[in-house]
């Protein structure tokens, strides 16, 4: 089973068009107060987490793309990502491609900075849902820095800037992490980067 | 007064009451929001309870009421108020299971409006992916 989730505070007029045009066989769900991204300790999108039977945690991948993109001054993704897919779907825990997950990074409880990041974040889509941006930019941009690692914090505050704001503010951000992954590799799996 | 409570993709109405920086609020509306439940022995998320001992001159959990600034600080829980809107983050406690592999449960909801839980394909190979339109 597939669930796709729109991490988007834009809600249905985000996201909808998008989901309209995949026109899916799988669950999509839209995600308004980023919730999934909370509860899996998700800083980018996408990202895709491989949940077994017993709905334990096999393995975490920030930056899943079907394929390799690659931009000015950063690449990421890669083009075997189905086949990999494919692959635990057929074996299981045999699939070369399961790891021990407790050896993932993201497997922790959030720390007290990152905690308090989500509560500000959380204000942030509320006072934006009620169409107060001033507050909510005071929230989320308080999140961003809480939670610095969060793309999902920073690139949703952005967007409601507008399209051009967020993406100058986007390269800007990119080329300043200074040898920082934009999606971090799973420690001991492989080098998604 | 009527406070606005958020946690996880949550918002609840509560009727509060304000004692000096603190707010107290119905204890079972706590109850309702996170899951805990409120007893002699602490808050107590499924098996494991956290003991609510007061400091000396501090009230937490009294006739029917909990004191959200002093849980929250027990639970190691942010707490973020902007007038009356309160936003708490996530409980160490509860993210523990994550913390050992087991996968989250969460509701939501498609958008036809149907409930959708990770527990519904409790049986199955889940691939859960996000993506963003920003």
């Amino acid at each position: 089973m597939v669930i796709g989730v729109a991490e988007d505070t834009g809600g249905e007029a985000a996201a909808g068009q998008f989901i309209d045009a995949a026109n899916s066989t799988y669950v999509q769900l839209i995600d308004e107060s980023h919730t999934i991204s909370s509860l899996y300790n998700l800083v980018n999108v996408p990202s895709t987490v491989w949940i077994d039977e017993q709905q334990q945690i096999v393995r975490i991948d920030e930056g899943s793309y079907a394929e390799k993109h690659e931009m000015p001054g950063i690449s990421f993704g890669r083009d075997d990502y189905v086949t990999l897919v494919r692959d635990w779907m057929e074996r299981g825990a045999d699939s070369a491609y399961v790891k021990d997950p407790l050896a993932q990074q993201h497997l922790r409880v959030p720390t007290q900075d990152e905690g308090l990041a989500e509560a500000n974040f959380k204000l942030g889509v509320y006072f934006q849902q009620h169409g107060q941006r001033a507050k909510a930019t005071q929230y989320m941009d308080e999140a961003g820095r809480l939670n610095p690692a969060s793309w999902n914090y920073h690139r949703q505050n952005w967007i409601f800037d507008g399209e051009d704001q967020a993406r100058s503010n986007w390269q800007q951000r990119v080329a300043a992490r200074a040898g920082n992954h934009y999606y971090q590799p799973i420690a001991g799996v492989d080098d998604l980067t | 007064m009527s406070l606005t409570l958020l946690y996880n993709d949550q918002i609840r109405q509560v009727a509060s009451r304000e004692v000096g920086n603190d707010t107290w609020i119905p204890a079972a509306e706590l109850a309702a929001l996170t899951g805990f439940e409120f007893k002699p022995e602490g808050a107590c998320y499924g098996d494991v309870c956290i003991p609510l001992l007061p400091a000396q001159g501090e009230a937490i959990h009294t006739d029917g009421e909990v004191n959200l600034q002093a849980v929250a600080a027990k639970l190691g829980q942010g707490l973020v108020q902007d007038d009356d809107v309160i936003s708490l983050g996530p409980i160490a406690a509860v993210r523990q299971r994550f913390a050992q592999g087991q996968a989250p449960d969460f509701d939501l909801v498609d958008r036809e409006g149907q409930p959708v839980s990770l527990s519904l394909f409790a049986d199955k190979k889940v691939i859960l992916m996000t993506w963003a339109s920003w």
